[in-house]
């Protein structure tokens, strides 16, 4: 039997400490609200200014461009500025880390690579490069697949990889 | 297995949101929330579906929410307390003629709200001959009118 109360002469189950309770409890979640579509917009859950980031210098042999929040099954790129004069016998070799591979699903390489060498801990992805004296950049068009924080490693091959950190929301 | 703990978090994330949005937002059908209605239902597809168009999966995200349901229904008949938070409770913005303005500022309803559930309901002319008004949980308005002056 659900307790009633009286207001006058109307029997209802008002309940007003509870009433501004949740009031307050409901503006909190609204500020909550704003606060999400606030960092939503700045990139938090991917796709915005806080989530681009790159790793690798700028003057070394790899540098990437690469989204560190993203979400699950939301295509993103990683993106590889590959620097000249790197070409063994006019093709480039690059290393990606099986762990990081298996945890997404690799959509499309921009341009596509002539053949994949695999390995236990890397797959390495051969491209033949038209001018070995000019930069080149490669895109990688991946959807993860796993949730949580995931490393990454890429790099060419014969050099020291770049490591990436990337946390996919589900 | 995941298929059952999505559709348990979609389905209690969009009680709390909606919660958040105040009784008066699921209640009123108007254009403005037809548009809510049907762009949510189009946004959280995809969440619960996860690329998985099998009938297994349709079957199990139907046996999970109808299942909350259930147990949320059991847990809110014996918990008055759980009840309040789940649906809330009635609130009387018209007190023997007398408008509670703070509580209808508090809850987004206007005058207009009320005397529309007035004509609808009992073919009122005024606000005079509303006794007391009560915002219900569902968010309709229920109207208790004043007694006829006998002349």
């Amino acid at each position: 039997m659900s307790e009633t109360s009286r207001v006058g002469d109307l029997v209802v189950t008002q309940d007003r400490e509870f009433q501004q309770r949740s009031w307050m409890v409901q503006r909190i979640g609204w500020v909550i609200m704003l606060i999400i579509v606030v960092a939503a917009l700045l990139g938090v859950f991917g796709r915005g200014m806080l989530s681009h980031a790159t790793a690798g210098h700028a003057d070394g042999p790899v540098y990437i461009e690469y989204e560190r929040f993203t979400r699950h099954q939301s295509a993103t790129t990683l993106r590889l500025h590959l620097a000249p004069g790197l070409a063994q016998k006019g093709m480039l070799r690059v290393m990606l880390g099986r762990d990081y591979i298996q945890g997404v699903n690799l959509r499309d390489i921009t341009p596509e690579p002539d053949f994949v060498d695999a390995g236990h801990e890397w797959l390495v992805y051969a491209f033949r490069v038209l001018d070995p004296t000019e930069p080149v950049i490669i895109v990688f068009h991946i959807e993860p697949d796993a949730s949580g924080l995931r490393s990454g490693q890429v790099g060419l091959e014969g050099w020291l990889p770049v490591e990436f950190w990337q946390f996919v929301f589900p | 297995m995941d298929t059952i703990i999505r559709a348990a978090i979609v389905y209690i994330a969009i009680l709390v949101i909606f919660r958040m949005a105040g009784q008066r937002s699921v209640a009123n059908i108007t254009t403005f929330d037809l548009v809510l209605t049907l762009i949510i239902s189009e946004a959280i597809q995809e969440g619960l579906i996860d690329q998985d168009h099998s009938f297994t999966n349709a079957m199990l995200l139907v046996v999970t929410l109808i299942g909350l349901d259930i147990a949320l229904s059991l847990i809110k008949q014996r918990s008055q307390r759980i009840q309040k938070i789940l649906e809330g409770t009635p609130l009387v913005i018209i007190e023997e003629g007398r408008v509670r303005r703070d509580y209808l500022d508090k809850e987004r309803v206007d005058l207009g709200d009320i005397l529309e559930a007035a004509r609808d309901r009992l073919s009122m002319l005024s606000l005079e001959e509303i006794r007391y008004a009560i915002l219900e949980k569902n968010g309709t308005i229920t109207i208790i009118p004043k007694e006829r002056q006998k002349d």
